[in-house]
């Protein structure tokens, strides 16, 4: 069995909303798995059902091969989480260090190893001087870094993090990207993170799946998902001779593009099929007398395959 | 089951001692133990309410403020302040996230509130005896362990314990509701009137101390125990309390 989280038919319905409806995702072990959508998708529905938090309408969710539904002790011992305002979730009256410690326990992290593994992780998110205060008198910054040690703290199989950076300045989203990273390196964790933040998908995950109002729209690697919403190529170009209104009539007369224009000192081409159509069209460029230089493509980034995916929706 | 409830039970009460309601009560009750019992008892005395079953009566009645009342608002502040302060501090989610059990989770709550709760009860009712009869010692020899009677000593044994119980199955069902430890602070009002007009309703009703009082009251408590603990089960789940509290 290579599937970390299998999500089979999963509906969640409120009094009037239905949160969820239908979703079947499959996440493989080791992976960073994205799970991407606006506002009121139902990520977080997703995440607390998968916690054993709620428990589905319809359809089920397995961890690492356990039923959420009949098997919910074991899918929480081999779980992290982190709830949405994560941040805002720690005991005041205890220190950051004992917070950690009582969640070890709780967990059933063997005593030998919980005080090497709380300082581990205070060293990483760098909260080690402060341990011994209360989260009380932490930054929102702190208190989400100490989040993410407790949903880490028994070095959990699979970990839903819900929103780990909504809170963080760019530093600190840096740093705990790259502490997700380096966990996620070894491939033993499976690591399930809900966010808005596109750059995060792109810079983290493995695979994303869009979610919106409830219905899972698209399921893919980054790069394919792009390439699936951007069959329509956009490429520049960049040539010696310094009449581009001329290449421009040539490459628009070979009737390959979707469109050509000018814009500062290059000519811009949409296409379709590349592959096959900007050879002839070079080609086309050089028998006039045109030298191209440089031709390079557009890539769309995951914001705007993400509006094209959700606003299509 | 109970290891688990333990460690959970072990780390709350060290949390709930931090707010200042619940640590006044113990200093509170030790207070009127020591010094209101001593001088009421002194004053009884010095009144020449010095025939045994006077003695007994006034001291009773009064001393049922001391030995019951009060040591009763501890569990149902302790209820208050951790399974509503749970939801209104939001450290409820990672904590239903942990592997524990929803029945280790409730025990956990049940042995929070109970455990100082009745270590408080008795040790005050140790306290009251030995202040109370230590006066008696001093000033009238003869009324020695006339107080406390079989009947007062029972009251101030069983009726900590099946308050406190009720405290928590109350708290647990309110939770839904209350948003606040204030708020729940005032439903736990309701707990305490209940408690004073049993402890009293023998004196109301003109009668002192009287065993049958005391029976029906302990199986109503009972049932009411039961009831609410069967409630708060029922209640006390995942989904219920994570949809509830959004
Ligand atoms: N306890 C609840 N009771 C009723 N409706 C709820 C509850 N929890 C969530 N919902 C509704 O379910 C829908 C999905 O919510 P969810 O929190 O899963 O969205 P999300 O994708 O996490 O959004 P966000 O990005 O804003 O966090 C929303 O319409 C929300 O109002
Ligand atoms: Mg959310």
């Amino acid at each position: 069995m290579t599937e970390s989280i299998e999500i089979s038919e999963l509906t969640k319905k409120f009094e009037k909303i239905t949160a969820v409806d239908g979703v079947s995702l499959d996440v493989r072990r080791g992976e960073v798995f994205g799970f991407l959508g606006p506002n009121a998708a139902g990520k977080s529905t997703t995440v607390k059902i998968a916690a054993t938090l709620l428990e589905p309408t319809k359809g089920t969710i397995q961890v690492e091969g356990h039923d959420v539904q009949n098997e919910p002790v074991s899918v929480r011992a081999i779980t992290g989480l982190l709830p949405e305002d994560g941040a805002n979730t720690h005991y005041d009256r205890l220190s950051a260090y004992k917070n950690l410690e009582y969640f070890g326990h709780l967990y059933d992290v063997p005593a030998e190893k919980l005080h090497d593994r709380i300082e581990r992780l205070l060293e990483f998110l760098e909260l080690k001087d402060r341990r011994d205060e209360s989260p009380a008198t932490f930054s929102t910054g702190l208190k989400q870094k100490l989040s993410i040690a407790r949903s880490m703290i028994h070095d959990p199989s699979v970990v839903f993090l819900d929103e780990p950076t909504s809170s963080l300045d760019p530093i600190m989203s840096k740093r705990v990207r790259e502490f997700i990273d380096t966990q996620a390196e070894g491939g033993k964790q499976t690591f399930f993170l809900c966010t808005h933040l596109l750059s995060e998908v792109e810079a983290l995950c493995d695979r994303v799946g869009f979610i919106s109002r409830g219905v899972l729209v698209e399921v893919g690697r980054p790069k394919d998902l792009r390439r699936k919403f951007w069959t329509l190529r956009t490429f520049e170009v960049k040539l010696t001779d310094p009449n581009l209104q001329k290449s421009v009539d040539i490459i628009s007369s070979t009737g390959l593009v979707q469109s050509v224009s000018i814009e500062g000192k290059r000519v811009i081409f949409e296409v379709e099929d590349a592959e096959t159509k900007n050879p002839q069209i070079i080609r086309a460029l050089m028998e006039a007398g045109h030298q191209v230089v440089e031709v390079r493509e557009h890539v769309p980034d995951l914001e705007a395959v993400y509006l094209k995916v959700i606003g299509g929706n | 089951m109970w290891k688990k409830a333990w460690l959970m039970a072990r780390t709350e009460i060290r949390m709930v001692f931090k707010s200042r309601q619940v640590k006044t009560i113990p200093i509170m009750v030790v207070i009127m133990s020591v010094i209101f019992g001593g001088l009421w008892t002194y004053w009884t005395l010095l009144m020449g309410l010095t025939n045994p079953a006077d003695f007994n009566f006034m001291t009773s009645t009064i001393m049922s403020i001391v030995i019951i009342m009060l040591p009763i608002m501890l569990p149902v502040l302790i209820a208050a302040d951790s399974i509503v302060g749970e939801k209104e501090r939001h450290t409820l989610v990672p904590l239903l996230a942990t592997p524990l059990t929803d029945g280790e989770l409730l025990l956990g709550k049940y042995l929070t509130a109970l455990i100082p709760g009745l270590l408080v009860a008795y040790g005050n009712l140790l306290l009251a005896v030995a202040v109370v009869n230590g006066i008696v010692l001093l000033f009238a020899p003869h009324l020695l362990w006339v107080w406390p009677d079989t009947l007062s000593l029972l009251q101030a044994l069983i009726l900590p314990l099946l308050f406190a119980f009720l405290a928590v199955g109350m708290m647990v069902i309110i939770s839904g509701r209350a948003n606040t430890v204030y708020e729940a602070y005032q439903t736990g009002g309701f707990i305490i009137l209940p408690a004073m007009v049993f402890a009293y309703s023998g004196f109301l009703a003109g009668l002192g101390l009287n065993w049958m009082i005391f029976y029906l009251g302990i199986i109503i408590l009972v049932i009411a125990d039961f009831v609410l603990y069967r409630v708060a089960v029922k209640l006390f789940n995942r989904d219920n309390l994570i949809v509830r509290s959004g």
